[in-house]
């Protein structure tokens, strides 16, 4: 079969004219390229969300504060701000990053094809993404400003037009049911792509740990979305064309009897949670195919259980699903749910322990490269843990009881959520920055970032624990007046603002790191991390269409074999198979 | 400008290649094209069709996830109790919209519409017209699929219509979308699925004009195809709305 080598051939690049090539890229169906602009998306919505939690983290020490361009800042305003900063840092940045920029980036040339399935609905689904964000920002602008009813959105308070959920809200529900839409058109290209274009030999089981989360977590977002997308109907519906799905009657506002009837509260979060469920799982899984492999490489050994690993990955999607009602243990429920929801929660610890010993045992014995990734993925199994072991307590209706109003489901959250998943998408950057752009990032600095990034977590979130077990409420915007009882707290929330700015600060070493690597780095070449999976066979960054030559794979993704020389076989080479 | 530095690929990759670089286009021999088990016969001709219909697959399970999401809301609203003020107890407030008998003609308009795409499909697969295509001989689709897309599309523009008469049939009763918790599905479910069919209707008349001007018979196939597949699921869909808002109330 004749190869069309003529069309690797780069020179053709040089006869489009400057402006064709800046729209060209902008407007490229390549998967790399799209991947990439959802990477950008993600940094912009990254420093959004982290400057409002540091807004979020002024106001609730210093709440007369007189702030630079803002001012005085109101209770409300800190409202806006958690709305924000949850909606933001949950649809853009952990949604987006893990699955759509490095998924995109990396599953063609992972499975060895040259692009996604379907180019232009990808195309689409970012430029639809980037509507969204940009529909999103808007509510800070309009009268009203942000909606202050939480990122999830609790109803009745969401469901009625009024001071603090006026524009804002409607806005964020558009941007909310745009962006359901582009994520289902992402996760059609996640699923159908490595089911109907691997390589020749690339059987499902050869397939590196990252694909199948990609690909689960597109099975999770096709069908969780579109929920989430049907409430948001109904929310908007409620607020402007006289429906009654989520309103009861005789809800008194502002000294105002509202004139809706019959409607269910309880309703809108158990829509809103059968997404909410899943989408905890679309943020992390994506982190722990990224781990496995970082693991894998830098111990110099197979992924322990690999297949282990992917039944716990499917186990993990499926029970995700099942579990929706233990976020709604004080909202009231029939107990016999409750106990059930508390059940299949507690099930999902033995997928995910399976996963935690899993990455242990992989680094168990092997010949540690202490690399910036590696690290990153170290932390991320450590937060993983700590952040995950107190999933089981939460899951105890009684305890959650107590808990759920809590700073501890705050700390729980965000160690699991936020800083595991975070971690994953920073040992992900630092992995496949040179395949990305063809230079080493620093290693210095790389360091530097990890051990301040690391301890600041911790130093901010394990706080919140001891404020949620001395019962700290959670989303008070001060800890005065009514709240005075609190004061005795003050000092450790102090310290967690400091830890938060310092832990901030540490990040511009990171954006330093990665744009002064882009021009300074050292070059990278093809395989700079000897690593086995198929995007290394390639050029760093990879030519057009991928590869030169569409591979053929010979074996597993992980295969390293510590007492050879040398001590990795690449999924793409034929000899090294008799050794 | 080094942030993107990898180049632009236009020439490389067909924009519809779904990975496989300009492989796709080898029409026959199938393996060559990265397959690797060739007995399974899954890959070669037919590799661009199955992957189209595997992506519409997922699309319509997603949305499937809409209309669900939507009917369990509906089962819940329906068995629930609320507060009145005048009893000061709880009551049951579902007062069951009557379903416009006209329903049962679009049904069947919907029906006849999705039959009608169908044997639209079946003539796009014959293979006498496919070898006639294929050669240049002649345009047999033309004479052959184009009156059942046609037929399908104007079945499924009357399936609107009767849906926007009965409609307004409920607004002369004084039944509009606000009116009570049963009017809300009704107008909601409806709606949904409508503008699901209004999607698929723009999709066909893209298909139509493929049929008459459009050059590569396999990316006519594939419009034809997935878009006869669509109207099916979206038919279904329309069997469980229908039922659920004449039954289940």
């Amino acid at each position: 079969m004749k190869e069309p080598s003529s069309h690797h051939d780069p020179s053709g690049l040089t006869a489009a004219r400057g402006s064709d090539r800046v729209v060209g890229r902008l407007f490229s169906h390549d998967h790399k390229i799209i991947g990439i602009e959802y990477l950008a998306l993600s940094l912009i919505a990254v420093a959004a969300g982290m400057a409002l939690s540091l807004l979020m983290r002024i106001h609730i020490v210093w709440p007369l504060a007189k702030l630079p361009i803002l001012g005085q800042t109101l209770p409300e305003d800190y409202l806006a701000w958690v709305t924000m900063h949850g909606t933001i840092m949950v649809f853009f940045v952990l949604t987006t990053a893990p699955q759509s920029a490095l998924g995109n980036y990396l599953l063609p040339l992972q499975i060895g094809a040259r692009e996604m399935a379907f180019p232009w609905l990808n195309l689409a689904g970012f430029w639809t993404t980037a509507l969204s964000f940009l529909v999103m920002m808007a509510a800070f602008f309009v009268p009203g400003g942000a909606p202050i009813s939480g990122w999830s959105q609790y109803t009745p308070m969401s469901a009625i037009p009024a001071p603090g959920d006026a524009l804002g809200m409607d806005l964020w529900i558009v941007s909310i049911g745009i962006f359901c839409i582009a994520s289902v058109m992402g996760s059609i290209n996640f699923i159908v792509t490595p089911l109907r274009s691997r390589a020749r030999g690339m059987s499902l089981m050869r397939m590196p740990l990252t694909v199948w989360s990609w690909m689960v977590t597109a099975v999770l977002t096709a069908l969780s979305f579109s929920v989430l997308f049907g409430a948001a109907i109904m929310l908007l519906c409620d607020r402007h064309f006289g429906t009654n799905f989520f309103v009861p009657g005789g809800l008194v506002l502002s000294g105002k009897l509202i004139d809706h009837h019959g409607g269910s509260p309880l309703l809108w979060q158990h829509l809103f949670w059968f997404f909410g469920h899943p989408e905890v799982y679309i943020a992390i899984l994506p982190g722990m195919g990224t781990v496995s492999t970082i693991l894998s490489t830098f111990s110099r050994r197979p992924v322990f259980g690999y297949r282990a690993m992917v039944y716990a990955t499917v186990a993990i999607g499926f029970l995700g699903f099942l579990v929706w009602g233990h976020h709604m243990f004080v909202s009231g429920m029939n107990i016999y749910a409750v106990d059930a929801f508390s059940a299949v929660t507690l099930v999902i610890a033995v997928p995910s322990s399976v996963k935690t010993v899993n990455w242990l045992g992989t680094m168990w014995g092997g010949r540690l490269r202490l690399t910036t990734p590696m690290l990153f993925a170290i932390g991320f199994v450590s937060f993983f843990i700590s952040g995950g072991v107190t999933g089981p307590l939460l899951a105890e209706p009684e305890l959650n009881q107590y808990l759920h109003g809590t700073y501890f489901v705050v700390s729980h959250f965000h160690l699991i959520m936020a800083m595991a998943s975070g971690f994953g998408i920073f040992a992900a950057t630092y992995y496949w920055f040179p395949k990305m752009f063809g230079r080493m990032m620093n290693e210095t600095l790389g360091r530097i970032h990890f051990v301040i990034t690391f301890l600041g977590a911790y130093a901010i979130f394990l706080p919140m624990y001891v404020l949620g077990l001395a019962a700290h409420p959670r989303r008070y915007a001060q800890l005065f007046g009514s709240a005075d009882y609190l004061q005795p707290l003050l000092p450790i929330q102090k310290f967690i603002t400091i830890a938060a700015f310092i832990t901030a600060a540490a990040q511009l070493i990171f954006l330093w790191n990665f744009f002064w690597s882009l021009r300074h780095g050292k070059t990278a070449g093809e395989n700079p991390w000897q690593a086995t999976t198929l995007e290394w066979s390639t050029a760093s960054p990879p030519v057009p269409g991928n590869f030169l030559e569409l591979p053929v794979i010979y074996r597993g993704a992980y295969e390293f074999a510590p007492a050879n020389d040398p001590d990795f076989h690449p999924q793409w080479l034929a000899e090294e198979a008799e050794k | 400008m080094p942030a993107v530095k990898t180049p632009f690929p236009s020439r490389v990759s067909a924009p519809d290649s779904g990975g496989r670089g300009t492989d796709h286009k080898i029409p026959t021999g199938g393996g060559g094209d990265g397959d690797w088990k060739p007995h399974r016969g899954r890959r070669g001709p037919r590799e661009r069709l199955m992957r189209y219909r595997m992506g519409l697959g997922v699309m319509m399970v997603s949305s499937l996830m809409l209309f669900a999401s939507v009917a369990s809301a509906f089962f819940i609203r329906k068995d629930s109790f609320v507060f009145d003020q005048l009893t000061q107890g709880y009551i049951n407030d579902w007062h069951p919209v009557a379903i416009p008998s006209l329903l049962w003609w679009n049904t069947l308009m919907l029906v006849l519409s999705s039959i009608a795409l169908e044997f639209a499909r079946r003539q796009y697969f014959r293979e006498d017209v496919v070898m006639d295509e294929w050669l240049g001989l002649a345009r047999p689709t033309i004479r052959r699929a184009l009156p059942w897309e046609a037929i399908s599309l104007v079945l499924a523009s009357g399936f609107v219509i009767g849906q926007l008469v009965a409609w307004r049939e409920l607004y002369q009763q004084g039944i509009f979308f606000g009116s009570s918790a049963s009017s809300h599905f009704y107008f909601l479910l409806t709606a949904l699925h409508g503008v699901h069919l209004l999607g698929g209707m723009v999709v066909l008349l893209w298909a139509i004009l493929g049929t008459l001007v459009g050059r590569s018979i396999e990316s006519r196939q594939i419009t034809v195809d997935v878009t006869a597949w669509y109207w099916h699921a979206i038919t279904l869909v329309w069997f469980g709305v229908f039922a659920l808002l004449k039954y289940c109330q």
